[in-house]
């Protein structure tokens, strides 16, 4: 009999660990007694948190009490072990074998999900860099020192499925790879020996194990298992694991830990919860394990398992969305397991759990329900393979006596309790209840007398889910009244706000559009979703609900962009997104077709179509865009003068991208606009002769041919290293527009293309990264091919009886093109970051929930010289028609300094902004506004405190930046409590108050006058609220 | 030259920075793609032998936009806003037009006007337009009868549709209805006054128009 003993060393107060090998087989003793592994591996991840939440950063009372309830349960049951990937702090694996008697698996990543070196977050390690392979044993390293003589580590385990990182694309699960990278997993596999090696040289009281993705590689593995003790493998096989054992013991010789191994909960087939038939699973894989256990006379190299998993995260599908949804969509095919239907997906990644969750209480803690299995194992790990007499027969004989249907009806009387088990489910109901005071001085339009109105508004939310292959969500809003009185009058539940309270200046020319505010029913339908499987294609379809765009999937145009507007839509009553989007499955993966009245916010009613096929590195991109009617027919199409829909238009676009190691390389054309062919436009130049009309200009008449239909694009991206760099080129002809680019490129730099046909334009920028600190400059160049048109007056020479026609700007509703976002520009950014947790992205819109470091700030210096003017804008009338400017103000050099930072010193959570600008208005006003303001968001337990200045600013909506009003000074404040629940640490239902105040000027809207020169007006208002989630 | 470029691009060590420069040379190329010609060059229009021209017997007689669509109106391209709008500094075009032009050219500058910016003012000049080229025989002989029932009819509607406006001066005061001249006009030309119209004479001694 051989013994290879880890001994602890003196210092250590751990266990004594031995891996026996003899005639009979492999098992591991610990503190002279087998041990077979009756693990679990464990997450806590309250319901609406993810990845980023971490139990250890939590008070010491909260996890005491986690612990006492989750490890208090695992104790009960027989439980001797967990791997927990965020690993527990020393003094929290020590607390826990203390306390529970349980271990702890220390697995180091090893870069499987990425990692943050030298400040720069790399996704996707390269285990062949030199540097990569001394930076991940360096940081090995230091866990290894900082842990080893803690109490309580089973094992010392490297990486998780790495061997399938080499392949998939996301940290999400995806179908199992089945093609090899040899060339990597060389690399990495020789990496693993040596980190175990290096794990050894400072630790041998504890073994090392693998934790590969079930066999794969299993040859190039046995060329670098020095070092290594145990092949640990995730295991998905379904019920039975089959040769596993005999062939791992065949090739490398060593024994075998299920690292992770078990049944999702959720049957794919039937689309309801099914603990039994992952009880079901569970039974036959543990009696496989024990059978395969030292001295049985099959492989006898089983050290037993950790079940996938102790407890369903909610997270899972999406990662960073839908966090309070128990997502039911199965997102990877396993044939072998028992909801498989040929050609579909069935592994439910949500469901994974032997204990379904609830929701959380305040501070986290929440409670488990236990399903089919839990109960069942409390009987499987009673038996232990290892006791005299236990053969492989007393193993079946003992697992007759176990059948998962037993064990149901506790389960079943605990969903019972959870769940009525009917599809149609009210999943949120929101009571808005408000009070609002206002008044102003005399001379303001709002008179000095106090009013006071009220607000009660309710949100209904209703889901179907017959099954986990559809979906439906309704919600709907009923308010009973809205106040009228607010300072900020335009907002969702004021279904007919009043008219702009300003004279608007007289607009020139074209033909008018009518706006609708929106319809006059208490009654409206909020927002609504569909998402359907069939085994052909999946089906999302969106009305006012946010959608991805295309952006990363070969769109180099932008024909369908990302679409979250989160407020925006709410304020103006947008009817946008509204669509479907359908994504084609088996022999139709490769098409995506998108269509409806909006699919974007300023869309016309549409359908885009998009082929993209992967071909190694390379991938071809087609797509087209047909427009099938103007979005003036729809109602509720012009809300805001931001967002005013383009001309009917048809587009074709055709791209290849190629991956060169570390970059990117696109390359596209496009196709667009032709129903514009032949429409006759103006263009006039500067001279230095007297020109037309005596104007200064030369002007000509041309048509728009097909030339200016077409347009070609290429960018290429570098991301490798700590200077990451783009360089975009782009030339559109006249009416070659394409969409907003609404992606990132490296970094959260603001100048971007714009979407706009009639321009040339170049783009690079470097990010330059030190540490936690990045410095980013990045440039623009742009010019339209046929400028904006001067506004030359119309006249009659009666000398010689001639006639001038008028010239003007152009404009979206009469000409054929327009200069606006693509006027002639030449523009420098110098973006500077410092984030010293780079892997919780800085620049995403919800980073007030998810940035994790102690501090993290930006600050963005935008420098815009525009040597020429542009064409006329959209204005919205106060009657509620939109109709041209008639031309734009003077040419003028503008500039934008930004600041955002978020801090976490707890209990506090603190973020917030600043800017200092100077910019145009964009209607035709020529006034230069030079604005500045700050704000403040404290969160500290259950207080919310935020507040906002601004100095020289335009009011809150687009009209005011579009007349050019502007207020001297204007502050928000607004200060609440929370209860229950708790969504990223915001508690939903709060008691609050809000106030505003503002002072007025000439330039602000709502100010009568003075007989004094320089007097000012003021107004404020003070609302008391209620908004009660349940 | 292209040929030249793009080998020097193909030639750039590393592989990155060959990349980077083929995303330059597309944006090149495409610059050199995108530039178009100069189009027609726009002067003013010689009005000098601008005449009347019959495209339609409802010309300048509201609610006909018809003159929109006659190719001898040398008006169509000038918008309602230059036509109608100006100060006392700068009049607005049509005004320019009438106190200068012959009248077939102020006759499609105020029907123009008439046609995207109705009210009396202009109803009422392009029926005086009309009416002198009635009377100027400015039209082909063959047409001067259906002139003449368009001045009438341009007459009328100024009864029918704006009887309530009034000139002005430069300075915003009244001067005098529309209606007293038009149907005094209508009268004049042999056509009969609308129904429930009357010319009357007021105690001063000046007809007026009045409704019955």
């Amino acid at each position: 009999m051989g013994a290879l003993a880890f001994e602890p060393e003196a210092r250590a107060a751990g266990p004594k660990i031995e891996l026996v090998r003899d005639a009979s087989g492999d098992k591991l003793v610990v503190n002279g007694h087998d041990f077979i592994v009756k693990g679990v591996v464990w997450s806590y991840s309250p319901i609406g948190t993810n990845y980023a939440y971490s139990l250890w950063n939590q008070p010491d009372a909260l996890i005491e009490r986690v612990l006492a309830d989750q490890m208090g349960a695992m104790q009960r049951i027989g439980i001797n072990a967990i791997r927990v990937f965020d690993v527990p702090p020393p003094r929290w694996i020590k607390y826990i074998y203390e306390t529970y008697g349980i271990y702890n698996i220390v697995d180091n990543m090893m870069g499987r999900y990425g990692v943050t070196r030298d400040g720069v977050w790399i996704a996707h390690v390269n285990y062949a860099d030199p540097d990569m392979r001394a930076f991940l044993l360096s940081e090995l390293q230091k866990q290894v020192i900082a842990y080893k003589d803690t109490p309580g580590i089973l094992m010392w385990a490297l990486g998780n499925e790495n061997n399938y990182g080499l392949t998939w694309t996301s940290a999400e699960a995806e179908a199992l790879p089945t093609k090899r990278e040899d060339s990597r997993a060389e690399a990495m596999y020789s990496l693993m020996s040596a980190a175990a090696q290096l794990i050894k040289r400072f630790d041998q009281s504890k073994p090392v194990a693998l934790v590969n993705g079930d066999l794969q590689y299993l040859d190039i593995i046995a060329k670098n298992a020095q070092g290594l003790d145990i092949f640990g493998t995730n295991q998905y096989r379904g019920p039975v694991a089959g040769k596993l054992y005999a062939e791992v013991k065949q090739k490398l010789h060593l024994p075998v830990v299920f690292t992770e191994f078990g049944a999702d909960a959720f049957n794919a087939r039937t689309g309801h919860e099914d603990g039994l038939n992952q009880a079901r699973t569970l039974r036959r894989q543990w009696q496989e394990i024990y059978e395969n256990s030292y001295g049985k006379g099959y492989a006898a190299n089983s050290l037993g398992g950790f079940v996938f998993q102790w407890e369903d995260d909610w997270w899972k599908v999406g990662q960073d969305y839908d966090l309070d949804v128990h997502n039911t969509t199965a997102t990877w095919p396993q044939a072998s397991y028992y909801d498989y239907v040929p050609g579909e997906n069935n592994m439910n990644e949500e469901w994974w759990g032997i204990n379904g969750i609830q929701a959380a209480e305040p501070d986290g803690f929440f409670h488990m329900r236990h399903r089919t299995a839990y109960f069942m194992l409390k009987d499987v790990f009673k038996l232990n393979p290892y006791a005299d007499g236990v053969t492989v027969q007393t193993i079946r004989d003992y697992f007759v006596g176990i059948q998962a249907d037993d064990y149901e009806p506790p389960a079943e009387a605990e969903l019972a309790r959870e769940d009525s088990g009917s599809p149609l489910k009210l999943s949120r109901l929101l009571l808005k209840l408000e009070t609002t005071s206002s008044a102003g001085t005399k001379n303001t339009a709002r008179g000095d007398r106090n009013t006071f109105d009220h607000l009660e508004s309710a949100y209904v939310d209703v889901t179907l889910q017959p099954s986990s292959k559809l979906y439906a969500r309704l919600s709907l809003n009923f308010t009973a009244n809205a106040a009228q009185n607010r300072l900020d009058p335009i907002y969702y539940e004021n279904v007919v706000p009043p008219a702009h309270p300003y004279v608007a200046p007289t607009a020139n020319g074209g033909k008018s559009v009518a706006v609708s505010q929106g319809g006059t029913s208490p009654l409206n339908v909020y927002q609504a979703e569909i998402k359907a499987e069939h085994p052909w294609f999946d089906l999302n379809a969106f009305y006012r609900v946010g959608h991805t765009g295309w952006d990363y999937e070969g769109d180099l145009f932008h024909l369908y962009p990302e679409a979250y507007y989160q407020e925006a839509v709410d304020t103006y009553r947008a009817v946008a997104p509204f669509g479907a989007v359908i994504s084609g499955k088996r022999a139709f993966s490769d098409f995506k077709v998108a269509f409806g009245p909006a699919v974007y916010w300023g869309a016309n009613p549409t359908i885009i179509g998009k082929y993209h096929k992967e071909l190694g590195p390379v991938s071809v991109t087609a797509m087209h865009q047909e427009d099938v009617a103007s979005a003036a027919v729809l109602p509720n199409s012009t809300t805001t003068s931001s967002v005013i829909p383009g001309p009917v238009t048809r587009r074709s676009t055709l791209g290849v991208g190629a991956e060169i190691g570390e970059s990117h390389l696109e390359v596209g054309g496009i196709f667009a606009g032709s129903q514009r062919v032949g429409d006759e436009y103006t263009r006039a130049v500067k001279t230095s002769a007297a020109g037309y009309a005596n104007s200064g200009y030369d002007a000509f008449v041309d048509r728009v041919g097909w030339g200016d239909t077409l347009g070609a694009k290429a960018k290429f991206t570098s991301t490798a290293g700590p200077a990451a760099f783009y360089l975009q080129g782009a030339a559109k002809g006249l009416v070659t527009d394409a969409g907003p680019d609404t992606s990132t490129t490296i970094t959260g730099w603001s100048l971007k293309e714009s979407g706009r046909g009639n321009q040339l334009s170049a783009l690079g920028g470097v990010a330059l990264t030190f540490g936690s600190f990045q410095i980013a400059p990045n440039g623009l160049i742009q010019k339209p091919f046929v400028g904006p048109n001067p506004t030359i007056t119309g006249s009659y020479d009666a000398a010689t009886n001639t006639l001038f026609r008028p010239i003007r700007p152009r404009n979206q509703f009469d000409d054929p093109f327009v200069v606006l976002d693509n006027r002639e520009t030449e523009a420098g950014e110098l973006l500077l970051l410092y984030d010293p947790t780079p892997a919780t992205r800085f620049f995403t819109w919800d980073r007030v929930n998810h940035e994790d470091a102690p501090f993290a700030g930006s600050l963005d210096f935008v420098y815009r010289h525009q040597p020429t003017s542009r064409d006329s804008r959209i204005g919205i009338l106060d009657t509620g028609q939109a109709v041209p400017f008639g031309g734009a103000p003077p040419a003028h050099d503008v500039w934008d300094l930004t600041g955002n930072w978020s801090a976490n010193p707890l209990p506090f959570r603190l973020s917030g902004s600043a800017y200092f600008g100077q910019n145009q208005a964009n209607g035709i006003d020529p006034r230069l506004v030079t604005r500045y303001g700050a704000g403040l968001r404290i969160g500290w337990e259950d207080f919310l405190f935020t507040t906002r200045v601004a100095f020289n600013d335009w009011g809150p909506y687009d009209y005011y930046r579009d007349y050019n009003l502007t207020y001297p000074f204007q502050w928000y404040g607004d200060t609440s409590w929370g209860l229950f629940p708790a969504l990223f640490g915001i508690k939903q239902t709060r008691f609050g108050v809000r106030g505003q105040f503002r002072t007025m000027d000439a330039h602000s809207a709502g100010w009568l006058y003075s007989t004094n020169p320089g007097t000012r007006g003021d107004e404020w208002e003070v609302t008391t609220y209620v908004h009660a989630t349940l | 030259m292209f040929t030249q470029l793009c080998e020097t691009v193909l030639s750039v060590r590393p592989s990155r920075l060959r990349a980077a420069a083929f995303v330059m040379l597309v944006a090149i190329a495409s610059c050199c793609a995108g530039c178009g010609d100069k189009g027609e060059r726009l002067d003013g229009v010689d009005l000098t032998n601008l005449s009347f021209q019959l495209y339609a017997s409802d010309m300048g007689v509201y609610p006909s936009t018809s003159v929109l669509g006659d190719p001898n109106n040398p008006f169509v391209h000038v918008s309602a806003d230059a036509l109608n709008n100006g100060t006392p500094a700068q009049p607005a075009l049509k005004w320019t037009i009438s106190a200068t032009a012959p009248a077939p050219v102020a006759f499609y500058s105020w029907a123009t006007a008439l046609a995207t910016a109705p009210n009396g003012e202009n109803q009422y000049y392009t029926a005086t337009k009309l009416h002198a080229i009635y009377t100027d025989q400015l039209a082909a002989p063959a047409d001067i009868p259906t002139v003449k029932q368009m001045a009438i009819a341009a007459y009328t509607a100024v009864l029918t549709y704006f009887p309530e406006d009034y000139g002005r001066n430069a300075d915003g005061t009244l001067a005098f209805d529309f209606a007293t001249p038009s149907l005094q006009a209508i009268i004049a030309l042999g056509g009969a006054a609308p129904q429930g119209w009357e010319l009357v004479t007021g105690s001063d001694g000046t007809p007026r128009a009045v409704r019955i």
